[in-house]
């Protein structure tokens, strides 16, 4: 008895070992159990029961595989160049779409000429007279381009050069 | 990070492709507003054309205009006279269309030129502002062609 009390001292502290707790178990599950151990044997019974309850089998979801960085980076660019080629597609083809343009198209002040003769009529007066307005403008430029060139020494060296070529081959003559 | 860069990537593209064309947004705009004239002229495909302008190009390549706008203003409102000249610099400016002439005949006329190369295309574009309160924004499109 008072082995099985040191027994129980020993477990409650948490310093029996195994062989000893394992005593105490077959103890309490024997027929033998002392009248002041039968407080204890709810205990042990519980012990048994927890040793006969089976864990249930979990099965653990697959460990997800890791994206190797290189795909995953692959990926991005390979989406990132798609994007930018399905852009470059399209703005390519709203580019070439060959929509039927008319050749004049003309709208004065908000309205649109409909009648094609009348409508290129006027697209040609109007960008004749300012073709005009522009040259007019650049009238200057051109005169000061011609003044420059006849101003050029070399040219005039040159011409000066021929003059006197000529003089002498008619003089030889 | 890549995914910002990437992100960033497709934006640029997608401001670049829409900023360029600010001064056809500007066409688009005034097309069929009542105080302006537009005029459209399809060009003539396979025919070298001489014009101002031409002499920014090497002698062995030349033009073929593929179209010209036009917008005319035709309002005497000072004000808006005024804001949409702002307007065509600032869509110019944003374009990267250079000035290449600027020339002035009296207080209120005066004449700019601006050109834009890629390495297929010329842009010219005419700015007219007279006297009468006239403002003409004139703009082709050439493609540059070898011989």
């Amino acid at each position: 008895m008072n082995d099985i009390d040191n027994l129980l001292g020993k477990y409650f502290n948490g310093a029996s070992s195994a062989g000893e707790e394992k005593r105490l178990k077959n103890y309490f599950k024997g027929t033998g159990v002392l009248p002041e151990h039968e407080v204890y044997r709810p205990l042990f019974a519980v012990f048994n029961a927890e040793k006969q309850i089976k864990a249930p089998v979990i099965t653990l979801p697959e460990k997800k595989t890791k994206m190797h960085p290189f795909s995953r980076r692959l990926i991005i660019w390979g989406a990132g160049s798609a994007a930018v080629a399905l852009l470059a597609v399209t703005l390519s083809i709203l580019r070439s779409s060959p929509t039927q343009h008319p050749e004049y198209v003309v709208i004065i002040n908000g309205k649109t000429v409909v009648n094609r003769h009348k409508a290129r009529k006027y697209a040609e007066n109007m960008f004749g007279e300012t073709e005009k307005i522009i040259e007019s403008s650049y009238q200057p430029f051109r005169e000061a381009a011609n003044i420059k060139e006849g101003l050029n020494a070399g040219k005039i060296l040159r011409e000066t050069e021929q003059q006197i070529e000529q003089i002498k081959t008619n003089y030889k003559e | 990070m890549r995914k910002l860069f990437s992100i960033m990537l497709i934006t640029l593209v997608f401001s670049a492709a829409a900023s360029a064309q600010q001064v056809e947004k500007l066409f688009d705009k005034y097309m069929e507003d009542e105080r302006f004239n537009y005029i459209y002229k399809k060009g003539s495909d396979g025919s070298p054309l001489n014009g101002i302008g031409l002499e920014v190009l090497k002698p062995d390549i030349f033009k073929n205009k593929d179209k010209e706008k036009m917008l005319i203003l035709n309002s005497s409102n000072e004000s808006f006279q005024k804001s949409f000249l702002t307007e065509v610099d600032k869509a110019l400016e944003t374009d990267k269309f250079e000035n290449t002439s600027y020339v002035r005949n009296g207080k209120n006329s005066r004449i700019s030129e601006y050109v834009r190369k890629s390495s297929n295309t010329l842009e010219e574009v005419q700015l007219i502002k007279n006297s009468g309160g006239n403002i003409v924004l004139k703009w082709e499109i050439y493609t540059i062609k070898s011989k």
